[in-house]
């Protein structure tokens, strides 16, 4: 069970400044949604607590580490990324895929000892993919290929999880479905998760916390009513909305009025 | 390491790995090379002895019979047809494919193609005492038979009378065949001064261009200075076009050959199919002097590039071709 | 398991046969007999001949090892570089290192070297360093500070190669009679008998394919993408340097005694991906154990089609190896595989 702490994280992406000091934390067992126009900095921001961006200013840490003096593989074994399903890797069968999300605990040739083979066969099981086990990734349908990629996000046991718009490309069971995971997840196994989308009814639905991003800087944070007004969703992206409260949950509901 | 010492590091241990493995190399027969300026053999003309017989090729290497070579492998056609010419054809045991001079060389075993890998197979199986290579093979093929126990005698082409000679005195001495080598010297000695001779009274030096290939007949082949071919066109009396470029085997562009006009144009590659024809109906030809005047002939491209005894008919048909009026 | 089996049983055939068959006829049994001799501490009376016995032991059996390590590296590369670039047209030679070594070997061929300089050695070293130049100057044009683009790198490895290319051209038009002695080289095959070869080889491609084997499992995961790969605690540009260094290195070593023989770096690896799927940690040995097979089955047939010449053997592959790679496209068409 571990935080993620970002402080004053400033991020440039080919000599445009992308995130300017951005502070936020994520606890274990929270879901911090992050939303934003596009171009805000929302996958930068994921690229970048991955390791796989550079930093330019600013510090990264998990509890009390820095992850800036970390390598590849320490970073791995405490934050696991589920990116946007592309169909790279087709080739692969699920469990192999997954396997590979063991990668950081793994020797060198990537041969699974018994916790692996375990960490594996339950995360398979979390993302109903037992019985798919066996199909190669390409066979399967966009659903099933972001679940191989959560089920692979899980097999990295890590404290940390972080989504960068998994439901995308899904259609609207499959998204339902991949956001109630997520939030199982964070509150079954105490994962801090910070997911990033453009869904602002699913992030209302599934996250505790609401993280919004226009133009590189953070410009509200706090519990989903408090972050999804009308007037932070009109300054943001430019689009007049209603907000209303779901009749069953009370959270807010964005409904887009036209001009 | 740093990754820009890598490299260096690496090639480094290549050349550790090369001299550990160039110092083991010893071949069965003959030494290492040795420093020689003149790369001819230093043999004497007289009939062979029984004593070891010991010459250096033309790579500088000393090679050791010990007694004339009853079974030969000819690796080039002039050395086929030097071997036959000078008696030596019973002790021809091996040719390549392309030696089809003279007739008694066909029921000589061939050991195949010498392009690209060498047949040594083949070779091996013939069991010769001495195989004699010429310029084709390259340096690190004779070292590659060396090594598989074979004497090899490399000879470089003679690209005149004289080096002809030398040649053949050398494959004399190796065959036991001394006299029956300075009979046939002599003969073409003979030859070529009726032919300085019969020249001595010619008032004009053509000038002459030999198209080798036309495969691209805007840019012809042709030969320059340090070829036997070139060496025959100076004998004939004339001025070689192609001794204008500078390489041995030039590649001359029509643009060149129509502004400088030669005055005859031989064509070597007349057994391809060219003709005088479809040479003055090339573009641009019909202003060039042999064109016009009709001095474009086919000439045999055997006699006249297989750098072996046969140059001396090359040289009296070209000198018969460019001064038709000193040769009856 | 049964896939390695059937293929180490194929090389065994192989090496087999390349021993008894060759230009000159030999009967198996005398082959036997003479290997067994040449064995230390056995001793046969001799019933063969002299010239036989040099035949088997100083021309086919170093030569048939010398075309297996050949094979074997081209292939083990070969699967390496098509991973690490996560593209099926990848080959050995993709970055430059058949250019190069044609270039440098070309060069030495051109210089008339005075005889005490001369070296059997000298053109493969040449050709060696001629391919790793070409290597590190294709590196240093591609990288970006401390990262190299792939993109990049392949783009870059083609403007040298085809700069290489035409150098070397030009050096064989404007040097004598050099051509056939080139294009032996470009066509692939070794001027080289003997053992001296072998050795020299050996422990470039055994030192190179062995450290290739332990990338197998960081190769399956950079399929995935370089930031997949980078955020599942694979060290990427590491072993992006480590794999194009090894790799380059395995192949130049092979080309520089072997000439360029193309083909078998290309189709190899994806015969063994059909077969046996797409996990490199398989697919990189399998590649070396099928490599070496199908270079000495593809150098059989060049030496005793025409024999007693030989044809180039990179003929024999590309005249083998075009319709092989056509059926290799229709099965693709039909399942996935890559």
């Amino acid at each position: 069970m571990k935080s993620v702490q970002v402080k004053e994280l400033c991020l440039a992406y080919d000599g445009f400044q992308v995130v300017k000091g951005v502070d936020f934390t994520v606890a274990p067992g929270e879901v911090l949604g992050l939303i934003g126009p596009n171009g805000a900095g929302k996958s930068t921001l994921i690229r970048a607590l991955s390791g796989v961006l550079p930093i330019q200013s600013g510090e990264v840490w998990v509890d009390g580490t820095d992850l800036g003096t970390l390598s590849d593989s320490q970073r791995a074994r405490l934050i696991a990324v589920v990116p946007q399903a592309e169909p790279l890797g087709g080739a692969y069968t699920v469990r192999q895929a997954v396997m590979m999300g063991r990668t950081p605990y793994m020797n060198w040739m990537g041969n699974p000892g018994p916790r692996d083979q375990a960490f594996v066969k339950r995360a398979l099981e979390f993302a109903s993919l037992a019985d798919l086990a066996g199909r190669r990734i390409a066979e399967l349908s966009g659903g099933e290929q972001q679940r191989v990629l959560l089920a692979r996000a899980l097999a990295q046991d890590t404290p940390i999880l972080l989504l960068d718009e998994p439901t995308s490309h899904l259609d609207l069971q499959h998204q339902i479905n991949l956001l109630s995971l997520v939030r199982r997840l964070a509150k079954e196994n105490h994962l801090a998760v910070l997911l990033a989308m453009h869904d602002l009814n699913g992030v209302s639905l599934c996250a505790d916390r609401v993280a919004l991003l226009v133009d590189g800087r953070l410009v509200a944070l706090g519990a989903p009513d408090e972050v999804l007004t009308a007037e932070n969703i009109a300054a943001a992206y430019r689009a007049q909305v209603e907000i209303i409260a779901h009749p069953r949950y009370g959270t807010p509901l964005v409904l887009p009025l036209q001009d | 390491m740093s990754r820009k010492s890598f490299l260096p590091a690496l090639l480094v241990l290549f050349a550790l790995l090369l001299a550990a493995c160039g110092g083991g190399a010893t071949p069965a027969v003959a030494p290492e090379f040795t420093a020689t300026t003149a790369p001819q053999a230093t043999a004497t003309s007289a009939p062979p002895t029984p004593t070891p017989i010991v010459l250096v090729d033309g790579l500088g290497r000393e090679v050791v019979l010990a007694e004339p070579a009853t079974r030969v492998v000819a690796l080039s056609t002039s050395i086929t047809e030097s071997l036959f010419a000078i008696g030596a054809g019973d002790q021809v045991v091996g040719r390549d494919d392309f030696s089809t001079y003279p007739e008694e060389a066909l029921q000589v075993e061939s050991i195949g193609s010498l392009f690209g890998e060498l047949p040594a197979e083949a070779i091996l199986a013939l069991e010769p005492d001495l195989v004699i290579a010429a310029e084709t093979i390259a340096p690190e093929q004779v070292t590659a038979l060396e090594g598989l126990g074979l004497t090899i005698f490399w000879q470089a082409n003679p690209i005149n009378f004289d080096d002809l000679y030398a040649n053949l005195r050398e494959m004399a001495v190796l065959t036991g065949r001394g006299e029956q080598a300075e009979a046939l010297i002599a003969s073409i000695q003979a030859r070529v001064a009726a032919v300085e001779s019969a020249l001595e009274g010619a008032e004009d030096r053509p000038l002459v261009f030999v198209e080798l290939d036309a495969t691209d007949p805007d840019n012809p082949y042709t030969v320059g200075v340090g070829t036997f071919l070139d060496t025959l066109l100076a004998l004939a009396k004339s001025e070689n076009l192609g001794a204008r470029i500078d390489s041995p085997w030039p590649q001359a562009s029509s643009e060149f050959l129509i502004d400088q006009n030669p005055d005859v144009i031989l064509l070597a590659d007349a057994d391809w199919g060219i003709t005088p024809e479809a040479v003055a109906a090339r573009a641009g030809y019909d202003t060039i002097a042999a064109v016009q005047n009709g001095q474009v002939f086919p000439i045999d491209s055997y006699l006249t590039t297989v750098p072996g005894p046969r140059m001396v008919d090359g040289l009296e048909i070209i000198a018969a071709l460019l001064h038709p009026d000193l040769f009856e | 398991m049964r896939l390695f089996s059937l293929t180490f049983a194929v090389l065994l055939a192989a090496l087999i046969l390349s021993v008894v068959l060759g230009a000159v006829w030999i009967s198996p049994v005398s082959v036997l007999q003479i290997i067994t001799d040449a064995l230390p501490g056995v001793e046969l009376s001799e019933v063969w001949s002299a010239a036989h016995a040099a035949i088997v032991l100083d021309i086919r059996l170093p030569h048939a090892i010398l075309i297996a390590l050949t094979g074997a590296a081209l292939a083990g590369s070969g699967a390496a570089y098509q991973g690490l670039f996560r593209n099926p047209l990848a080959d050995p030679y993709l970055i430059g290192v058949a250019s190069g070594a044609g270039l440098g070997a070309v060069a030495a061929m051109a210089i008339h070297w005075p005889t005490e300089l001369w070296n059997l050695y000298l053109i493969p070293a040449a050709a060696f360093l001629g391919a790793m130049l070409t290597i590190w100057l294709v590196y240093q044009l591609a990288k970006v500070r401390n990262i190299v683009p792939l993109t990049t790198l392949i783009l870059a490895g083609v403007a040298v190669g085809s700069f290489a290319s035409a150098l070397t051209s030009f050096l064989m038009l404007r040097s004598d009679a050099q051509i056939y002695r080139a294009i032996s080289f470009l066509l692939g095959g070794s001027p080289l008998t003997g053992w001296d070869p072998v050795l020299a080889v050996l422990p470039y491609v055994i030192l190179g394919l062995g450290s290739l084997i332990f990338f197998g499992h960081p190769l399956n995961v950079l399929q995935f993408g370089e930031e997949q790969a980078k955020q599942m605690g694979v060290s990427v540009e590491r072993v992006k340097i480590y794999v194009i260094v090894i790799a380059s290195l395995t192949t130049a070593a092979a080309v520089a005694f072997s000439g360029v023989i193309g083909f078998v770096g290309l189709i190899v690896p994806h015969l063994f991906r059909l077969l046996g799927g797409p996990d490199y940690r398989k697919l990189i040995p399998l590649s070396i154990i099928g490599g070496a097979a199908a270079l000495l089955l593809a150098d059989m047939l060049a030496r005793v089609l025409l024999a007693p010449s030989s044809l180039p053997v990179g003929i024999v592959t590309a005249l083998a190896g075009a319709p092989f790679f056509l059926w290799i496209l229709r099965r693709a068409k039909r399942e996935v595989f890559w």
